[in-house]
């Protein structure tokens, strides 16, 4: 045995399974505050397919029959809360299929990892585009209600909602009865629980307060110096439910407390700017995955900046 | 997990004297000491066993040299009551600081070990004088111990080393929780470190004080500083008063399950079984193993180890849990980076190693600066020995 003989704080099975509860706890508050409980069976079908998949995975690799790590249900707990509940399954299928094999399982060893979740997202956005907008009143059962989001109504007519009827999550309409508008996806709805969720995660030492908390703050403040209303865009469009769940990947986001603080200010700054200027109502994916890009120069870089530091103190 | 390693206290109780004293005394010869005394021969207690260039070892107790090798002397004791002829020490202290040091046989006694006469013999531009009672270690308290009950002794020993050495001012750096505890006690400057592990390290006071980070292979006299562990400054004080070398320190006895520590006043060279078997604290050697030093730096020993000069506590450890788990792969969760103090990146460093990009300029800059606190370790989740294999390439 060698030093040290102590260890604080938990194993990263622990973590994961720290997220992955709090996803399926933000999922399953959802359903029951919306009254959509099919949305919670697909839920947990979908990631028990990912388990599935994985095991599959590792038997086809390896010859062996491996237990899943949790980290296959994290990506698709996220995917599945980041898209509308009426996607079609084989969809959603597909996208899980191909982002978990081609970003995850097969280059578990590369240095440039991009987020699955965003991967399969982006994946949706450009082959079923039609679906990923249609964003749906969630416990209807009638296809014919298909509604906007908040967002959408910014982007395009500049009307806003009160915002305290986006942190409670009953937006009533404002035009028209006929049409109500509700917010876009699951992770979208109620900014209030991913808060505490994100503050309880941070508390027993999940997550790193620092990308998040400088990617809304850095949101915040573009958002304002180019003309948008920043609290508005803060609790619309998944900004903090991406700040407490993807911000904080452990995988693709820099490795370094500086190189953390580096992404979170590209990411912020990215969103904001996607936001005003192109014709993409959020822009998280694209955002997050140009920090996943940046992630291994940003930590060489740090190195090289911690070590041309420490040389400066040196005497000569 | 929390990504730092807090160096808690459990309470400090005085530190207590042995109930009976061992009935033979082991010096293990380390450096370059070489023995000064025949098999068969009669010592009286404070007579020199072994010397070096700048150190001594002597005789805890009055007995006859049973055996001597070229690592080990071994100490029969019997009641010798004669002692051997007392120095002057506090004239010796005023007229040749050094050569007080190497007839005392002082040298660093927080863990490092390294010749006190060493650090003394640089005369010129020391201006201050660090007292280093932080004790980062989790669960240590003998320095606290012996600042709260044996306050006088510390303070003398202080007040005659600033004397011999001309030394312009005073610094007492404590833990910030400590603060409270010792401000009545003492009157002097006190700087307070972070209660997190390793704020105790040398180079983190002095950099602190001087506002600069003290960079690898910089020794903080470059700075005009003398740093020394409560634990020496304390047995200064006690070699004046008594007029004896060191032949006994206090230690603490840690049992990491229980989360106590207890201080004991052991004769140096005390078998580590003798003295278990005194204190009586019985080890389930199947479950528990037994660490010279604290959990963080601690070295594992067996029970026919003894006691050395630098020996800081004896901790005892069980063997279950995460500390015996295998590595997994790393998540890049960067607690590694949070958790350094100053401001390395260990997993980078040991992907490096690994897959063997090391040329570097950046890399080898990172690489000589580390400390080996070993809090990368203990903080990884997916258990990787990241200390371990920056020690390996730094020793290669």
């Amino acid at each position: 045995m060698k030093a040290p003989f102590y260890r604080t704080g938990s194993s990263t099975e622990k973590m994961m399974f720290y997220v992955l509860m709090a996803i399926s706890i933000q999922a399953t508050i959802y359903s029951i505050y919306y009254h959509d409980m099919p949305y919670l069976l697909t839920y947990f079908l979908y990631i028990a397919f990912a388990f599935i998949l994985q095991t599959v995975y590792s038997f086809l690799s390896d010859g062996k029959v491996k237990i899943p790590t949790l980290s296959a249900g994290i990506t698709t707990g996220l995917l599945v809360l980041s898209i509308p509940s009426k996607m079609p399954p084989v969809a959603v299928l597909t996208a899980l299929t191909l982002a978990l094999l081609f970003c995850k399982f097969m280059i578990d060893k590369q240095a440039l990892r991009l987020n699955p979740m965003l991967v399969a997202r982006l994946f949706l956005m450009f082959a079923f585009p039609d679906a990923i907008q249609n964003w749906t009143k969630p416990g209807v059962v009638m296809d014919s209600i298909t509604t906007a989001t908040p967002l959408t109504v910014f982007k395009y007519e500049e009307i806003t909602f009160p915002l305290l009827e986006i942190i409670k999550g009953t937006i009533a309409s404002s035009a028209d009865s006929m049409y109500t508008y509700i917010h876009g996806s699951p992770a979208d709805a109620l900014p209030l629980i991913s808060i505490l969720i994100g503050l309880f995660l941070w508390k027993s030492g999940v997550l790193d307060w620092r990308c998040p908390l400088v990617f809304v703050g850095t949101f915040f403040i573009t958002s304002f110096l180019l003309g948008n209303p920043p609290l508005y865009s803060t609790i619309t469009g998944s900004i903090i439910f991406s700040a407490v769940y993807i911000a904080t990947d452990l995988r693709t986001t820099p490795k370094s407390k500086i190189g953390r603080i580096i992404a979170g200010v590209i990411a912020g700054v990215i969103n904001a700017f996607i936001r005003k200027y192109t014709w993409w109502p959020e822009g998280i994916v694209f955002a997050f995955l140009a920090v996943n890009i940046l992630t291994p120069t940003i930590d060489r870089i740090t190195f090289y900046c911690q070590a041309k530091r420490l040389q400066h103190y040196k005497a000569p | 997990m929390h990504r730092f390693i807090k160096s808690k206290t459990g309470d400090v109780g005085q530190p207590q004297q042995l109930s009976k004293q061992p009935n033979t005394l082991k010096y293990r010869l380390y450096k370059d000491l070489q023995p000064c005394v025949k098999e068969g021969e009669t010592v009286a207690k404070g007579v020199p066993v072994a010397k070096g260039k700048w150190q001594m070892l002597h005789a805890g107790r009055g007995g006859i040299v049973s055996s001597v090798t070229d690592d080990v002397i071994v100490i029969d004791c019997r009641n010798i009551t004669d002692n051997a002829s007392l120095v002057d020490n506090a004239k010796l202290l005023k007229s040749n600081p050094c050569d007080f040091a190497i007839q005392n046989g002082f040298i660093g006694m927080g863990g490092a070990g390294f010749p006190s006469a060493i650090k003394w013999n640089i005369s010129e531009g020391l201006d201050t004088l660090v007292i280093n009672a932080v004790e980062c270690e989790p669960y240590a308290s003998v320095d606290q111990s012996l600042l709260l009950n044996c306050t006088q002794t510390v303070f003398d020993g202080a007040k005659a080393l600033q004397e011999a050495l001309n030394i312009k001012k005073v610094i007492l750096a404590v833990k910030k929780s400590f603060f409270k505890q010792i401000r009545p006690l003492w009157d002097g400057d006190i700087i307070t470190m972070s209660d997190r592990y390793p704020g105790g390290a040398e180079r983190l006071i002095v950099g602190k004080l001087t506002k600069k980070p003290l960079p690898a292979g910089e020794f903080p006299s470059t700075r005009g500083f003398l740093v020394h562990n409560t634990t020496t400054i304390y047995s200064i004080g006690k070699c004046l008063k008594e007029g004896t070398p060191i032949t006994d320190r206090p230690i603490s006895v840690i049992d990491t399950e229980k989360k106590t520590s207890k201080e004991w006043f052991v004769p140096i060279g005390t078998v580590l079984r003798d003295f278990l078997d005194i204190i009586s604290v019985t080890i389930d050697l199947d479950k528990q193993r037994i660490i010279a030093g604290g959990v963080m730096m601690g070295k594992e020993i067996s029970l026919d180890s003894t006691i050395d000069k630098n020996t800081t506590a004896i901790t005892i450890v069980s063997t279950t849990k995460r500390i015996l788990r295998d590595e997994k792969p790393c998540t890049g969760c960067g607690s590694c980076n949070d958790v350094c103090p100053i401001g390395l990146h260990p997993i980078e460093l040991a992907n490096r190693i690994r897959t063997g990009k090391m040329q570097s300029k950046a890399f080898h800059t990172q690489l000589n600066e580390c400390f080996f606190c070993g809090a990368c370790s203990a903080v990884c989740p997916s258990d990787i020995p990241l200390a371990d294999i920056i020690r390996e390439e730094r020793q290669s």
